[in-house]
């Protein structure tokens, strides 16, 4: 069972892939920078995404998501194509 | 120009006597640093850290972002008779200080802003080494460049390998090691005709990697200017290489998939780009024909191939013209200027005859003597690779297999025993098994196979902040997969991986990545 893609329920999956709590999340928290994820990490982190809400970003946006709000409104843009 | 030096500090003068003080060398991003600014840098840096004690036999880490000091420092602490040791800035400050208190270093140098929170970590553990601030370093007085004492067997940089068993294990490499490494990197950097004129200009992920430190230096003393950057995204990398009209990369195949993936734009064609320097993974053909179609002007390769008990590369195989972009990649043949032996032995030791496969060992000025804290040498000198590859009879090899077990997730290779002994750090984990996943992005992914102790609830979070909290960036697993069992494979405690692999790649499938 997909959940909706709401930025709470977004913000909670990616707190919990990464083991901290939603709160230190928001839309401009940098992935690389802030966060130490590396290239490949957006795409691990996207795969436990698409398991949650059942949407899959083309490869070729993901190289240019820099925060979390970017990985969300990916999502949003390809909430059409699901995995 | 003969580059047959035996020590870093040769290397260097030699530059000194050549090159102008004028060349750029380097940029940072779209800032240009000369060779002159360099040599002012190293000559602050020795001068400040012989002030501080450092001299010969001392052991100094390091910790600092890509900059012109990064590059500065081991030219300055070898010119000392010291050692270094480069740790990268996104291992946690604990982990750090555990690191450089384990590797006996006697001085380690941050950026001001991690000074306390170093002091105070190493202080409440009882560590004694000295924290340096970088600042204060290079507040100091540009003295003159003190004498060269280093001698060939010295020891220069103090590095781990991931091992042929896939245990960790810390090594030493010398003065000579490190000065085949620079030879093998002006080999590295020579791959095209266009390469020949005077300097060309190259953009190089990974810097400060082991590796990156060797071909950084070797290529810019050769007079290639080396761009680098601190971002760690691909769009990013391919905008300055636009902006700053690099020729070439230097980066590894899954660094090359990454830059792949990012639409082309206006700001990001890199329209000049002829040439790419790969290295620590196999090399697939069709990555080479992808980039073919990317940049239109690409039509030269250097792929070297080695390990960090072969100071990197001294392997390498070189194509020019869009044909070479077919392959083959992996024939490979040692490179030019270094003195190493190699041959292909079966089990039992014994030369195997032309066609026929084996184990890749080699001797010479590139392998190190011993790992630290062996009491012994390699027998006769000859180090095992534990790589498969085909005699090709001629001097050349075919490489074939890569060493079992080890994860190579993006270039960089995993011991998956060290991550799961921080997996199981994870409260409420029984046990786990750490494997690499087959995925044509990364090469492998790091997954981590869990049994939680029963009545236990773990997340995926729970697991993860553990990881995060002891490994480097990219050991981080990028799967928790939660399991009752492990599957047992042959012998005592071994884990049947072949099944944990084939589950693995059914999940993938199943998500449909």
């Amino acid at each position: 069972m997909k959940q909706p893609l709401t930025w709470e329920n977004c913000r909670e999956r990616v707190a919990g892939f990464l083991g901290i709590g939603p709160s230190e999340l928001d839309r401009d928290t940098h992935l690389f920078e802030t966060l130490g994820i590396d290239s490949l990490g957006i795409f691990s982190l996207g795969m436990h995404l698409i398991e949650a809400f059942g949407v899959k970003v083309p490869l070729s946006e993901v190289s240019s998501i820099a925060t979390v709000g970017d990985l969300y409104e990916a999502m949003n843009r390809h909430r059409e194509n699901p995995a | 120009m003969s580059h047959d030096h035996a020590t870093l500090d040769a290397h260097y003068d030699a530059a000194i006597a050549w090159m102008p003080p004028d060349h750029v060398i380097l940029m940072d991003e779209t800032a240009p640093i000369t060779f002159g600014e360099l040599q002012i840098a190293v000559r602050k840096l020795a001068t400040g850290l012989r002030a501080a004690g450092a001299g010969p036999g001392s052991i100094v880490g390091y910790s600092i972002p890509n900059g012109l000091a990064a590059f500065a420092l081991p030219l300055a602490i070898s010119r000392l008779g010291s050692a270094f040791m480069p740790l990268h800035t996104m291992i946690p400050d604990e982990v750090r200080c555990g690191l450089l208190a384990r590797s006996r270093v006697e001085f380690a140098i941050v950026g001001r802003e991690s000074m306390e929170s170093f002091r105070s970590i190493a202080s409440g553990r009882g560590d004694s080494f000295r924290v340096l601030a970088l600042e204060d370093l290079l507040g100091s007085e540009a003295g003159p460049l003190p004498d060269s004492v280093a001698k060939p067997e010295h020891p220069l940089l103090l590095c781990s390998s991931s091992g042929t068993t896939g245990v960790p294990k810390p090594v030493f490499l010398s003065q000579r090691n490190v000065a085949s490494a620079l030879t093998a990197a002006y080999d590295l950097s020579s791959y095209g005709p266009w390469t020949n004129h005077p300097a060309y200009r190259a953009m190089i992920a990974f810097p400060q990697s082991t590796s990156g430190i060797m071909i950084l230096l070797g290529s810019a003393f050769l007079g290639v200017c080396q761009v680098f950057t601190r971002s760690l995204s691909p769009a990013r990398f391919l905008e300055i290489a636009d902006e700053t009209r690099v020729e070439a990369f230097s980066a590894p195949p899954a660094w090359l998939e990454a830059i792949l993936s990012v639409p082309v734009t206006e700001r990001n064609r890199v329209a000049g780009l002829k040439g790419i320097a790969v290295g620590m993974d196999f090399l697939a053909p069709s990555l080479l024909q992808r980039l073919g179609e990317r940049f239109p002007a690409f039509d030269s390769v250097a792929n070297g191939y080695g390990l960090v008990e072969t100071a990197t590369v001294f392997m390498v195989w070189k194509g020019t013209g869009r044909a070479c972009l077919e392959g083959p990649t992996s024939v490979l043949s040692p490179c030019d200027g270094l003195e190493n032996e190699i041959s292909v032995r079966d089990e039992e030791g014994r030369i195997v005859p032309p066609g026929e496969e084996g184990e890749l060992w080699v001797k010479g000025p590139s392998v190190i003597d011993r790992y630290l804290g062996s009491e012994t040498g390699f027998e006769d000198g000859w180090f095992r690779t534990g790589d498969v590859v085909r005699n090709l009879g001629d001097g050349r090899i075919e490489l074939r297999g890569r060493r079992k077990y080890l994860i190579k997730r993006g270039g960089k290779s995993v011991s998956p025993l060290v991550v799961q002994e921080a997996v199981d750090q994870t409260p409420g984990v029984l046990r786990s098994a750490v494997v690499g996943i087959p995925h044509p992005l990364y090469g492998e992914m790091v997954w981590a196979f869990v049994v939680p102790r029963s009545g236990e609830q773990l997340t995926t979070g729970s697991v993860m902040k553990t990881a995060r909290g002891i490994l480097p960036t990219h050991m981080v697993p990028d799967r928790v997969e939660f399991v009752d069992r492990i599957p047992q494979g042959h012998g005592v405690g071994k884990i049947d991986r072949e099944t944990l692999i084939a589950r693995g790649t059914e999940i993938l499938q199943s998500i449909g990545v």
